[in-house]
């Protein structure tokens, strides 16, 4: 009766003792150190550290881009073996496709993704409505027409994050979607993501080197060492939603904030 | 006072006005023996004189350029596309493709006539052979230079290498394709031109080494002529089909608001 239990109280998002070596198993870069990780249905986490300390690397882990050294990861009650065929990704750089206009880049992943692609052609009109729908939430859709380089690199950014979620992933991967953003547009990008996400919880891993980014979005946040990279530290962050942008302010974030940071400084002195 | 755009517009016409007429005073200034160097007015005069002959043997030559072309588009997209997504076919391969491509095709006209005569066939493979390098070369860059992280998106998804590879290697390596198309249409030509004056009795090539057999040398130069109106033309002609599928490439910074 117990094991029953755990299976089903087992986290979405497993990773035990996950290690990832670049290279030549022997003599290749360390990149992930038995990192052990628990990511609960429908949870935002986040995860910090210093720079190059193989956050990426934790997301390629987590989506079976890479193969890991030893470990093993486990998404969704199965452990991961190949790329993942249910994750949506969003990066930095927006990428969108030159040729395509907002709309078309939106719909991509229905072109690949079972079954929308065998359905796309039929229903594309339900489909083009679904995605005109996700471009106002982010506030685009006036733009769902124009092509990606007449839209601003927040605009963009908004359309790479509908991109991700267009075929209603379960699984939302974020490495440093706002790190290229001016301030403003970051913080107002951070509500976006946070209606999104209320609106229907999938689970997310968002990658971040900015703290208050991570206790803002997240239900938890873990803090990642050097090189290579493990998890030392992981904070609860309980704050009820919607969270405010100045909540952040408030006595009890900035503390968060404060132990975090301290302890981020304490791993680069090393 | 003429507007920039009307200027632009009408600069290549003045160049090409200017450069005749300098051409022209030249010729009759310092009294150029025209088995040297014809005035463009001898050059006319003959070019219409001979239009038939000139019209039969430019056809020939645009024939046996086209096809050369059209097959080394085929060839060096195939190879192109191979070489482009399998790291072990760019590896065997272009070793050998290199040192293909430095061989002058000129070198290889006389072998192609034994095997295969003079005439017709010889012109079409040396244009194919000048043409499907830059076509191969340039597609096999566009599907290399596929964004790592947008790959990385659509293999999240499940896509397949091919779904990859239509959704967008190929559209995003167009650019890179037209451009090759532009370069290798004109090499078709050179190479046709080549063949023809070595081993051929038809074709602008062979007009040319017969006139100047002759003496005639008006003529070699209205042979030159009609090579470079027609490298002209089709080149406009995939300049054209570029701008209009590959827009999205050389567009104008276009900003919101």
């Amino acid at each position: 009766m117990l094991a029953f239990g755990i299976i089903m109280d087992s986290p979405f998002v497993f990773l035990d003792q996950a290690s990832l070596i670049y290279g030549d198993p022997k003599s290749g870069t360390l990149a992930l150190d038995g990192v052990t990780l628990a990511v609960p249905r429908g949870n935002l986490i986040g995860i910090v550290g210093p720079s190059g300390c193989g956050k990426s690397s934790l997301l390629k882990v987590v989506s079976g881009l890479a193969k890991l050294a030893s470990g093993s990861v486990t998404v969704g009650g199965k452990k991961v073996y190949g790329p993942l065929k249910i994750v949506g990704m969003a990066f930095q750089n927006p990428i969108m496709l030159p040729w395509r206009t907002t709309l078309q880049n939106v719909m991509l992943p229905l072109e690949i993704v079972e079954p929308h692609r065998f359905q796309l052609r039929r229903e594309y009109e339900r489909y083009a409505e679904r995605a005109k729908e996700l471009l106002a939430t982010v506030g685009i859709a006036e733009f769902a027409d124009k092509h990606p380089w007449q839209l601003s690199g927040g605009m963009q950014q908004r359309a790479s994050l509908c991109r991700a979620l267009i075929h209603e992933p379960e699984l939302l991967l974020l490495d440093e979607p706002f790190a290229s953003l001016d301030a403003f547009t970051r913080e107002e990008l951070w509500t976006v993501l946070q209606k999104l996400w209320m609106k229907r919880p999938f689970t997310v891993i968002l990658i971040t080197h900015e703290l208050r980014e991570a206790v803002f979005l997240s239900d938890a946040v873990h803090v990642m060492s050097t090189r290579p990279g493990k998890i030392i530290a992981s904070y609860d962050v309980s704050f009820p939603r919607p969270r405010l942008l100045e909540d952040t302010f408030r006595t009890e974030f900035v503390g968060i904030l404060r132990d975090i940071r301290s302890r981020i400084t304490q791993e680069r002195m090393k | 006072m003429i507007s920039r755009s009307s200027l632009e517009r009408m600069i290549p016409w003045i160049v090409i006005v200017g450069t005749v007429s300098i051409w022209e005073i030249g010729c009759r200034i310092i009294a150029v023996p025209k088995y040297i160097l014809p005035s463009p007015s001898l050059i006319a005069i003959s070019l219409w004189e001979f239009r038939a002959a000139v019209a039969l043997h430019g056809l020939q030559t645009l024939y046996t350029t086209v096809l050369g072309f059209l097959l080394g588009v085929t060839a060096g997209m195939i190879l192109g596309v191979a070489v482009g997504i399998s790291r072990l076919v760019y590896s065997g391969m272009y070793p050998i493709l290199i040192g293909f491509n430095s061989i002058p095709k000129v070198a290889v006209v006389p072998l192609l006539v034994i095997w295969f005569g003079i005439g017709t066939i010889p012109a079409v493979i040396t244009a194919f052979l000048l043409s499907f390098f830059p076509i191969l070369v340039n597609v096999a860059t566009g599907l290399a230079t596929i964004e790592p992280e947008l790959e990385d998106v659509l293999r999240s998804l499940g896509a397949s290498k091919r779904d990859i590879l239509l959704k967008v290697g190929i559209p995003g390596s167009l650019p890179h394709f037209f451009a090759a198309l532009k370069v290798s249409i004109t090499l078709a030509l050179v190479g046709s031109v080549v063949s023809e004056t070595i081993a051929s009795n038809f074709g602008i090539g062979y007009l040319m080494v017969s006139a100047s057999s002759s003496f005639n040398t008006e003529l070699v130069f209205a042979g030159l002529i009609v090579v470079a109106f027609m490298g002209i033309i089709i080149y406009g002609i995939f300049a054209a089909l570029e701008q209009h599928l590959t827009g999205w490439a050389t567009r104008k910074q276009d900003y919101p608001c």
